[in-house]
This record gives structure tokens, sequence and C-alpha cells, in this order.
């Protein structure tokens, strides 16, 4: 098989596990953003709020991580070719944890500002 | 392996659309757009914060432009409320619940019912509230 075989059940329980972690945090951040968007002097307390913050990267790296697991299903469902998708997946895989990093920063750097 | 000419059964001309098919390849389609679309917001975060900001959240006075970015805004909100509304409906079938099929077409329906619902409510909150 050319596909990976030994990790499926962890990625079957990875994927409900971060669902079930973002329902709550979008319903959160959907709201926030909302409220931002129609008065935006609230931006202020926003950034200032370690807990704000802290949700809003918890929320990043939790959809990047249930997006890269759906991506990968993608893949493996409409690429036939080994090579081609192996290096799609790791190229998934690469712009999310470069942007994981960069948007770290640049909460981090926001926050402390 | 050489490339395979033979040809393959007809399958979306003849298969007639149902609730079932239509939720489950949208609910991948909403996936994928909604990958793009966090990309997008973790670089409008970049953006806003190592770019000196203009104070508004649509920097462009071209009025093609602002439809076009509300009418992308407001199918990145449809592609996540249908995604979490199905999502949940994945999550009931995971447990073991709702495959019966009755029961699986009628939350289907309830499913995109309450998305466009939750759409519609947002955006006129958005103009309005």
């Amino acid at each position: 098989m050319s596909k990976s075989i030994n990790s499926g059940s962890h990625h079957w329980i990875a994927q409900r596990s971060t669902a079930l972690l973002l329902l709550p945090l979008l319903v959160w951040l959907v709201f926030k953003i909302n409220i931002i968007i129609k008065n935006p002097e609230i931006i202020g307390d926003f950034i200032g709020s370690p807990i704000s913050m802290s949700l809003l990267l918890l929320f990043i790296i939790t959809s990047f991580y249930h997006a890269n697991l759906g991506l990968k299903t993608v893949f493996e469902d409409y690429v036939s070719s080994k090579c081609i998708r192996g290096v799609l997946i790791l190229m998934s895989y690469a712009i999310a944890i470069f942007t994981i990093i960069i948007t770290i920063f640049s909460i981090i750097t926001i926050h402390l500002l | 392996m050489p490339k395979d000419t033979r040809p393959l059964s007809p399958h979306l001309q003849i298969y007639k659309p149902q609730i079932t098919s239509i939720t489950s390849i949208m609910h991948r389609l909403t996936g994928i757009i909604l990958y793009i679309g966090l990309i997008a917001f973790c670089w409008f975060i970049f953006y806003n914060v190592y770019v000196v900001d203009q104070g508004n959240l649509i920097p462009c006075d071209c009025i093609i432009l602002k439809v076009g970015i509300y009418v992308i805004a407001f199918g990145l909100l449809f592609s996540l409320y249908f995604h979490i509304c199905n999502g949940v409906r994945h999550l009931f079938w995971d447990a073991g619940k709702g495959f019966e099929l009755k029961t699986a077409l009628t939350t289907g329906k309830i499913v995109l019912a309450i998305s466009t619902i939750l759409t519609i409510s947002n955006i006129i909150f958005f103009f309005y509230g």
C-alpha cells in the first residue's frame, strides 16, 4: 500500500478532538470579531488582554492542525501519484507551520507594544 | 505505470444529486475554502501588525474591489457556518446516532437551513446592528 498505514487511528482521533476543541473557540471568536468590526475602538482592549490573545493563538494552532488533517485526506483521495502526493502533503505542513510561527510573532509583538 | 486510457462508467452525469451527497461534497469544499481563508486571516493579522495601518479594514477606493471583497467575506462566512453545522452532524455520526436514511436527510436540510439563517443574520448584524 502506498498510503501510510500506521497512523490512521491517531489521525481519526486527532481530527475529532480538534474539532470538539474548535467549536467553543469559534463561537467566541466569531462573536468577538463581529463586535470589533462594529466598534473598532475596542481593539485596544482586545489586544491588551492576555487571555484573548492566548485564545486567539490557541484557535490558530488548533485550526491549522485540524485543517492539515483534512487536507491530507483530500490529497490522499485525489492525487494518485505517490511522489506528488507526498510532496503536496509536506508542502501543506510547511505552509501551516510557517504561517503559525509568523502569526505567533505578530500576536506577541502587538501584545507587548 | 503506463497511463490508463480505459473509459470510466458515468457517475456524475447519471446520479441524481441528493442532500446527502451535496452536503458531503460541500463539507469538503468549505473545508478547503476555510483553509485558504485561515491563511488569509493570519496574513491579515501580520499585515496589520507590521505594516502601518491606515485605520480602515478595506484600504481601497474602487467600488468593484470593495464589493468583491464583501462577496468573498460573506462567502467565507457561509463556508464557516456550514462547515461548523455539518461538522456537528458528522460528530453525531461518529457517536453512532442518526444513520437512518430519513434522519440523515432531515438533518441535512436542518444543517443547510441553520447555516443560511446564521449567515444572513450575521450579514444583517454587520450592516444594521
